[in-house]
């Protein structure tokens, strides 16, 4: 093999995507984006600004459902901006809670979403109102930066406050990779903000002061970030770039197993591009993670694909130059090497829900959510609930890896109050009711906001599991952990390859359906059959649901029958 | 005996003996005009002056390429294949078929089209307007249509490629011919598209340097003045070929786009004309007023010296939706109402009550015995109504568009409708009505190319602008152009916001300035506009530029006059009365003309 060589920190990338020139010229995330704000004739912004919008945090979308009605109308498509804050570990205080919820209600749909990576979303705000909502995220210390872009995204850690004294202690470095791995340009603070404008593009090395880490080209794809704390594997720890599995001794952390090279994303029809799990690598004390994960991104920033951005995720940089290329490059930057991995063991992904104890005699609650969705419906009111809970500050708010929300720092006094609440707001505290399936369930927006979705998730995969749980309860698995996961398309954001029972929509109606992936997150699923409508689906599933019911062996989870049983060997 | 004598015959034989067959059209319609007398035609010289006889001779034949994109593979294609005609010095247009009017492709000759499939075997979004035209029962016959289809689509779908492939069926079924066979890409189409732009260049050379072209080669006449005019009197049928909402379903009111065919028709117009529609009143309400007046739907009333029925008469000759004073004074003294009668008398306190009120108001306010002959004897006659017109010949020939905004009105505790916007928002595509056109002498692009427009249009008083900047387009002018718009909401009622940002993209309209009244706690009206930007509306205005106002009279028109008048003495230094002398004069120099009602 030739020997990679680095792209030079300010060095344009010979035969670069687009993208890359659109990063070039964009005086470091600026473009043109104060002037396509102002443009008073669209709500839509100069399509170099859409890439460059995306390192603020936003993207710019349309309501795909009235797309055909409104350009019928002689009308531009209903262009809103979907804006994604920066909440590393997902926590937020009662007053942070309480101003997303408000922010919904003044700018946007009147909703907002909890995602697969532990943050906030809000969809639909149109153009005019997206410098005040970044401003009244700015007021309740939130911001959006790298929410989204070529850079290091909200990087995750295992949620759930029972894992006691160690969950303390791991958190911190959540925020601290979050920050350390931060965009330097002021962009953001000047566009938003009104912040003076500050240095612009002088000759020579300003790259290196301005941008230390990313420099003008920043990465050549996004970069993830995750952290578990085993034997929970809430965050699905291996399907970032870099997953951290802590690792402790009599409630002391030691330090992190690193992992790298995971991603899930793939783009169908190319046979070249595939879904990988991170690699455990070897162990880092907590001293050390900061420069591990600084040189792992700037090592990704170096060698990245920037020609093809379906190949340029970290990945394929890792299956290119190899594991041991990557182990000797990481240890000469960072000037020591990785020590040899501590064994671990994760048992599951799922969050637990209900009432818990943590060692310092507070509690908190584990609140199952509908694919994490904040809003009130006619049946519930979860968001006036939620946002009652906050005004009377009983509690801080944790979102989870599976869309779901912890409400913790609770006096044993106030559990009482929050469970009247819920139940006022026609809201079930615990998720005992629900069946396995449910409680296991993730799905992406999809239509009718995200541009990429060829099929439905959110607003489909709760009416799809009500159809299932007549066959689950038939066969006696209505209270079975099984984890099902829907998207609208093979980007993954709502991880369905590593579900036991797997949905990627191919277009309106149809999905492939992929199964046995792990319980615990340590394998990914395979395609089992492609294009199915409803009908096909639970015609497809129930044999295989009826055998497992039978034919199980004691503890055996869904996805492991399906391996054990030789399901895939016959797969489409 | 025949018609004709022999001699006659060979006469006219031999006149038309080398006529091509859009030439043999248009000498039917003269014909034709000249039968209802000679001042139905226009004399020849004047025509020829026209300049609407445009023989155009075209060494090699025009390749449209059109592409339908979700993803821009197929755009890309469509461009590559767009440059590689001009590296070969071949005519070609390239046109997105979102942009593209598919009433034009009767006119084409050949035309290639890259399309892909999406979802469930459905175009992309760009191209459904298309597809809907083409596939609607009543698409034209493309007789002269050459065509060939690269269909795109991903062979692990059911219905692969299916948009081409329904595409290429659909144009055959149509009449066209079919120039090269239809290629299905996968996936991996890289390869195949190249293979098949190689293709299409060397059977576009092959054909057009050959005596055995498929496609004619030349003498195209394009666009036929033709010799009969609608008129009051003798009105023009038309098609209408689509009538279209224009705003958001969340806007609180409702605008239509109408498209009328005057295909055939030889009318032509210009951009600010006026098109008349006859309209006929709504049968409910003529039912209730018949219900009313307790009279019989089918008594027959005498009409000028024609016997009609009641029912009839009332939804097409009169007037229902308006009542004068002095109608109402007749009407007092018909049915012997004194109190009525003095009430009628003062004019003030009436004005109010008239606003507005039909005649179904009236007869429930102040029943009274009354045949139905009595009744059609106070009523006026039903006048046509008129819209300014929206489109321009040269850029939509063969149309006439109007954009109408819906009138409904609570009033005497009862919905009141507008009679001719709801008449034409009954209307569905395939339904016709009677129009003619009447010039506006009044609201007419300036003569020379040059001069700077400054348009300003609040609702659906932007009309006209349209048919200005889309005539502009077709003349292929761009720049000197100002739009001011002002609407309530950006979201639910910027009328025909997206072909305005296409004339922004393409140059034709080098800037627009918009007000929404409604999306801030202020209230922000185009007067307000025109005032902030009142320094550079001044300096166009010292640059020559002619001002357009159209729109509401009463407080629009007004408040615009205003501001101008403000703008005049802020910039330009003139004291009030100077200001109003300077509009003056704008005016009858024809640099400020207004279209308000």
């Amino acid at each position: 093999m030739t020997k990679p060589i680095p792209k030079g920190l300010n060095e344009r990338a010979i035969n670069g995507s687009d993208v890359e020139r659109i990063k070039d010229q964009s005086n470091y995330l600026r473009g043109t984006l104060v002037e396509s704000f102002a443009n008073p004739l669209t709500g839509s912004i100069s399509a170099d600004d859409h890439q460059l919008i995306k390192f603020h945090g936003t993207y710019e979308q349309d309501d795909r459902d009235r797309r055909n009605e409104r350009l019928a109308r002689k009308l531009e498509p209903a262009y809103e901006f979907m804006i994604r804050a920066r909440i590393p570990g997902g926590n937020v205080t009662a007053e942070q809670w309480l101003a997303l919820d408000t922010i919904s209600d003044l700018y946007g749909n009147h909703t907002f979403r909890l995602t697969t990576r532990q943050t906030v979303q809000f969809h639909g705000i149109v153009k005019f109102k997206l410098k005040q909502t970044i401003q009244a995220m700015d007021k309740a210390l939130l911001d959006s930066i790298a929410g989204c872009g070529d850079v290091n995204r909200n990087v995750m850690c295992s949620p759930d406050p029972a894992l006691s004294s160690i969950n303390a202690q791991v958190y911190p470095w959540a925020t601290k990779i979050s920050e350390h791995l931060m965009p330097k340009s002021r962009a953001y603070h000047e566009i938003w903000l009104d912040e003076p404008q500050g240095r612009t593009l002088v000759a020579g090395g300003e790259a290196e002061e301005i941008e230390p880490l990313y420099g003008k080209h920043y990465l050549p794809r996004k970069f993830k970030i995750g952290i578990a704390i085993p034997p929970h594997n809430e965050s699905d720890v291996h399907m970032n770039d870099i997953g951290l599995i802590a690792i402790a001794k009599n409630d002391q952390l030691l330090g992190f197993n690193v992992a790298v090279g995971g991603g899930l994303g793939m783009t169908f029809g190319r046979e070249d591009t595939y879904a990988r799990l991170a690699t455990d690598i070897g162990f880092c004390t907590p001293e050390q993670v900061l420069d591990v994960v600084y040189h792992t991104v700037a090592i990704q920033r170096d060698f990245g694909n920037r020609q093809d951005r379906k190949l340029s995720r970290f990945k394929y940089t890792i299956d290119k130059y190899g594991l041991e290329w990557f182990k000797q490059e990481l240890a000469a930057r960072c000037g020591f090497e990785l020590q040899a991995l501590h064994p671990y063991t994760f048992t599951t992904t799922g969050d637990r829900f209900g009432w818990a104890e943590t060692t310092d005699k507070r509690w908190h609650l584990g609140l199952r959510l509908e694919h994490g969705r904040i809003q009130d419906t006619e049946k519930t009111s979860i968001k006036s609930a939620l946002a009652q809970i906050a005004r009377e500050k009983l509690c801080a708010f944790r979102m989870t890896a599976n869309q779901n929300v912890f409400l913790t720092e609770v006096k044993k006094n106030n559990k009482a109050r929050i469970v009247n609440i819920l139940k006022e707001h026609g809201y079930e505290s615990d998720a005992s009711h629900l069946s396995g399936l449910r409680r296991n369930s993730i799905a992406c927006v999809a239509l009718n906001t995200c541009p990429q979705a060829m099929a439905e998730a959110e607003r489909y995969l709760p009416n799809l599991i009500t159809k299932l749980e007549p066959i689950l309860d038939k066969y006696g698995l209505l209270q079975d952990n099984i984890k099902i996961r829907m998207t609208g398309c093979p980007n993954g954001c709502g991880r369905s390859v590593m579900a036991e029972i797997g949905f990627i929509g191919k277009s309106p109606g149809r999905y492939n359906l992929y199964l046995g992936g792990g319980f615990n997150g340590q394998r990914l699923n395979k395609l089992y059959r492609e294009n199915l409508d409803e009908a096909a689906i639970l015609t497809t599933l129930e044999p295989i649901l009826a055998d497992y019911a039978n034919q199980r062996e004691t503890g055996e989870t869904f996805g492991d029958f399906i391996l054990r049983k030789g399901l895939l060997d016959q797969a489409a | 005996m025949s018609l004709l004598s022999a001699q006659q015959f060979e006469r006219i034989s031999a006149a038309v003996n080398d006529l091509t067959p859009s030439q043999l059209a248009w000498v039917g319609g003269y014909l034709s005009g000249l039968s209802l007398g000679p001042h139905n035609v226009i004399p020849f010289p004047q025509l020829a002056a026209a300049n609407r006889v445009e023989a155009v001779a075209q060494l090699s034949v025009n390749t449209t390429i059109l592409y339908g994109s979700q993803t821009g593979n197929s755009k890309a294609i469509a461009e590559k294949l767009h440059q590689a005609f001009k590296a070969s010095g071949l005519a070609s247009s390239l046109k997105s078929l979102r942009d593209y009017r598919p009433q034009h492709l009767k006119k084409e000759q050949r035309v290639v089209f890259v399309v892909s499939t999406h979802g469930n075997g459905e175009p992309p979004d760009d191209a459904r307007t298309f597809f809907q035209f083409i596939n609607n029962e009543r698409a034209p016959q493309l007789k002269e249509l050459h065509y060939a289809v690269l269909a795109l689509g991903d062979s692990s779908y059911d219905a692969f490629c299916q948009s081409g492939v329904e595409l290429d069926q659909r144009l055959e079924k149509l009449g066209a011919t079919r120039w090269l066979a239809r290629i299905d890409c996968d996936v991996d189409f890289a390869d195949h598209a190249t293979r098949w732009r190689e293709q299409i260049l060397e059977k576009v050379k092959q054909d057009d340097h050959s005596d055995s072209s498929p496609l004619p080669k030349q003498g195209l006449v394009q666009a036929v003045q033709q010799a009969t005019i609608g008129s009051a009197e003798a009105p023009w049928t038309a098609e209408l070929l689509s009538a279209t909402p224009v705003t958001d379903p969340s806007s609180e009111k409702e605008v239509f786009h109408f498209e009328f065919s005057l295909e055939n028709s030889g009318i032509t117009y210009e951009p600010g004309d006026i098109l008349a529609v006859k309209v006929s009143n709504e049968t409910a309400l003529v039912d209730l007023l018949i219900q009313q007046g307790g009279w019989d739907s089918n008594s027959a009333v005498s009409v000028k010296g024609n016997v009609r029925p009641l029912r009839e008469a009332l939804i097409d000759t009169f007037e229902i939706t308006n009542v004068t004073r002095k109608q109402l004074q007749n009407y007092a003294s018909t049915t012997q109402q004194t109190a009525l009668a003095a009430q009628a008398a003062d004019k003030a306190a009436l004005v109010d009550w008239l606003y507005a009120a039909d005649w179904l108001d009236v007869l429930k306010t102040y029943p009274a015995e009354l045949s139905a002959q009595a009744f059609i004897d106070l009523l006026r006659p039903l006048q046509a109504r008129e819209y300014s017109i929206a489109s321009s010949l040269a850029a939509h020939p063969d149309e006439v568009h109007l954009l109408v905004k819906r009138v409904t009105y609570q009033h005497h505790e009862r919905e009141h409708l507008g009679v001719g916007s709801n008449w034409l928002a009954r209307l569905q595509a395939g339904d016709s009505a009677q129009i003619y056109i009447k010039p506006n002498q009044h609201f007419k692009l300036p003569k020379s190319d040059n001069t700077k427009l400054i348009m300003i249009g609040a609702g659906t008083g932007v009309a006209p602008f349209r048919g200005f900047l889309f005539e502009r387009e077709a003349r292929g002018l761009t720049g000197n152009t100002w739009l001011f718009f002002g609407e309530q909401r950006f979201r639910s009622d910027f009328l025909y916001q997206a072909e305005w940002l296409e004339l922004v993209k393409s140059g034709v309209l080098e800037r627009m300035s918009v007000a929404f009244s409604r999306d801030q706690a202020e209230k922000i009206y185009v007067q307000h506009r025109l005032i902030e930007q009142g320094a550079e509306l001044w300096q166009w205005l010292q640059d020559g530029a002619h001002l357009y106002v159209c729109g509401d009279m009463h407080k629009m028109a007004k408040d615009v006059h205003a501001a101008l008048a403000q703008i005049a003495v802020t910039h330009g230094g003139l004291s009030d009365e100077q200001a109003q002398q300077y509009l003056e004069t704008l005016m009858s120099e024809r640099r400020y003309q207004r279209d308000v009602y």
